[in-house]
């Protein structure tokens, strides 16, 4: 009985020290696209335009030279570089008019959800963008890995993994206004999934 | 770029669209299944998909697509 009372207190200091380490706001779209959000990251410059966010991910984001370049969907390859964006996903020139591709992305049951976008900031001052309550919830995923200190994991708007330790982070900032579409798997991925083939 | 109620009125009126997509021609068409979407490679085999409005209209977006009225280029 005194260690469940034990741990219950335990769990609410926890959770009051969750409370005061992170600060969640909530404001609209214009506010994280103006010139605040600009940050040097190493060489270049990147600036967080949500709305252009999709477009321009593969000119100013990746290094094609490097191993971050994206992959195509459907072959998985980053070379060649994939030039179209398609539902959210990235297709090479080769695979773009196959017939699994044009099959599963002109499905009628595709469909599209809106997605909140959070930003994730970082002690050493760095801030990025991942989907919030994505899979899981976000802020109950932070807090487990950080009491185990453990790894946290998210999704950036266009899905991929980002890992990090849940120590560097501070705080998130959830905009009212800001939302990512996020397309179901396509059908030829479910398909695939459901048949190993 | 067509509106997608541009797109619907002719189709529904009989008429094809038609549009290059990389070095291939496209041609989509109206029939009682739906919005029928034929490719038409350079190189290769014709193929013949039966989708819908939205997602004919979510390709000339996402694709950058410019789609034009056309006769049947396939008679």
């Amino acid at each position: 009985m005194i260690f469940r009372a034990l741990g219950a207190v335990a769990r609410l200091l926890w959770a009051e020290d969750d409370e005061r380490a992170i600060r969640i706001e909530r404001r609209g779209e214009n506010d994280i696209n103006d010139e605040e959000y600009i940050e040097d990251l190493g060489d270049g410059c990147f600036s967080i335009d949500f709305a252009a966010y999709d477009a321009s991910v593969n000119d100013k984001i990746y290094d094609l030279t490097t191993n971050q370049a994206p992959k195509c969907s459907q072959c998985k390859k980053r070379l060649p570089a994939p030039e179209f964006s398609w539902h959210g996903r990235l297709y090479c020139r080769r695979c773009l008019l196959t017939y699994d591709v044009l099959k599963s992305e002109m499905d009628p049951n595709l469909k599209c959800y809106r997605w909140p976008i959070a930003i994730v900031y970082l002690e050493d001052g760095v801030r990025f963008p991942i989907l919030w309550n994505f899979r899981r919830d976000t802020l109950e995923e932070w807090r487990y890995a950080r009491r185990h200190g453990l790894d946290v994991e998210f999704y950036d708007p266009i899905g991929s993994k980002i890992i990090i330790e849940a120590d560097m982070i501070t705080r998130f900032k959830v905009p009212n206004e800001c939302y990512v579409e996020v397309w179901t798997t396509s059908i030829d991925d479910f398909v695939k999934k459901k048949t190993g083939r | 770029m067509m509106k997608r109620a541009e797109m619907e009125a002719h189709l529904k009126s009989g008429g094809r669209l038609g549009f290059f997509c990389d070095d291939a021609f496209c041609e989509a068409w109206l029939a009682e299944d739906g919005v029928h979407l034929a490719i038409l490679p350079k190189d290769g085999e014709e193929m013949e998909f039966v989708g819908d409005l939205d997602k004919l209209y979510e390709m000339q977006i996402d694709l950058e697509l410019s789609l034009f009225p056309t006769a049947d280029r396939r008679q």
